[in-house]
Order: C-alpha cells, then structure tokens, then sequence
C-alpha cells in the first residue's frame, strides 16, 4: 500500500482524471473531495461490502435451514 | 386484492396497505422499489421481503431485535428524508428495523448488521441505511462456524 502524508487543503491525483483533496481534518474524521469523470463510480467501501451481501442473499434461501436458525436468535418464536 | 407470484409461497393475495416502498432501491438492487413483507407462522420472526418487480428477488430479514436487543441505530440526514423523517427517530413500532440475511455456500448464513434496513411504518417508506461507522459488521454471523449444519 502506498502511503502519503498530506495536510488539510492538499491533494492526490490519480491517473489523469481523479483528484483527492483533504478538506478538514477532526480528531476523529477527515473530510475529502474527490473530483472524477462521470464514469468512475465512487462509493463508501460499506456500500460495496452492502452490495456484495445483497447479492449473496438474492440466491436461494435454504429454508430448512431456517428452523435450526430460529434458536440461535435472541428472541424465540 | 391484487396477487403477485412469490419465489417461496407460490402465488399470494395482499394489502396494498403492506406494500413497502424503496424510494432509492436496495444497494445492487436499485431498480426494485416496491417490497411485500412475507410472514409465515412457523417461521418467526423471519420476515421474507418478496419484490413485486422482481418474482425471482426474494430478501429473508430477521429484526435486528431478535440478533442484537442492544443495536444502535444510527442513520444519515440523507437516509432519513428518503423515508421521510426530519431527525433520528426514538426505535418503536413506528419504526422497523430489519437485517438481510444471506447464506454463504457451506449454508452459513450472516447478516448485514453495517446496512440495516429501516421501514417507517407511518409512510411505508424504507430504506437500507448504509452506516459509516465501523461499529457493526456486514457479515454478522447467526451461528458459530462450528455448529453451521452442512445443507442436505
């Protein structure tokens, strides 16, 4: 992993098109502007691993598996 | 009574009044707006949300009550206007709060406790409130490793 210290109103570019500011540095979060084309999708990594687990649970559900399951739960049926 | 074809229950007869609606879809679902929540008895409390677009998209949810009584829940401004609430919302019957469940191909199943998905009762409005904390973990597992029965 490629690794660059930048202080709050600098950048990083990538490639010829997309650019990375810092905006605001807190103590607990740092803010970013990202410039890109139109085409280059950008998203929250929770937003990919949240697509990824849809999918996933788009395929068949194997319901005899969902009996097992309800005892494990907090609240039984 | 309008019906629509399931993947699990065949064809079912239901209430307009129990539809939900996505306004912005699911994540890698966006075009699915429009959702039936799909009980059945023995099966409680999973709850099937079954797509009226879609016969073949069928989500299993549980409340995430049932896998975590102690859950935050925590939603974006954005998140919360797309159901149409102005502030963070006290949890109650107004508000469901819901996990998607899915199974990996040794019939692991986890659920997606990082993008719970929050129904406003009132408005029937829901939505799949990514968060963007890394307090809870998208692959929450139901059981442990060692106990997942193999599917046959």
């Amino acid at each position: 992993m490629l690794v660059i210290r930048r202080r709050a109103g600098e950048s990083i570019l990538i490639a010829d098109d997309v650019e990375i500011e810092v905006l605001e540095i807190t103590p607990t979060r740092v803010k970013l502007g990202i410039k890109a084309p139109k085409e280059i999708p950008v998203l929250r990594k929770e937003v990919r691993l949240t697509e990824d687990h849809n999918r996933m649970a788009a395929q068949e559900v194997p319901l005899n598996l969902l009996t097992p399951l309800l005892w494990h739960l907090r609240v039984k049926p | 009574m309008p019906q629509c074809e399931t993947r699990y229950f065949a064809t079912v007869s239901y209430d307009d009044q129990t539809v939900i609606t996505f306004p912005a879809g699911l994540p890698a679902f966006e075009h699915c707006r429009r959702f039936l929540p799909v009980q059945d008895a023995a099966r409680r409390p999973f709850i099937f949300l079954q797509s009226l677009e879609d016969a073949r998209l069928c989500f299993l949810t549980v409340p995430v009550a049932a896998l975590d009584p102690g859950y935050q829940l925590k939603m974006s401004p954005q998140d919360l206007a797309t159901i149409g609430l102005q502030k963070p919302p006290a949890a109650g019957p107004d508000l469901q709060c819901l996990a998607v469940i899915s199974f990996d191909r040794d019939g692991v199943a986890s659920a997606n406790l990082l993008a719970p998905i929050i129904v406003n009762a009132a408005t029937r409005l829901a939505v799949q409130a990514v968060r963007d904390d890394s307090v809870y973990h998208c692959s929450h597992p139901l059981t442990p490793a060692a106990e997942a029965t193999p599917c046959s």
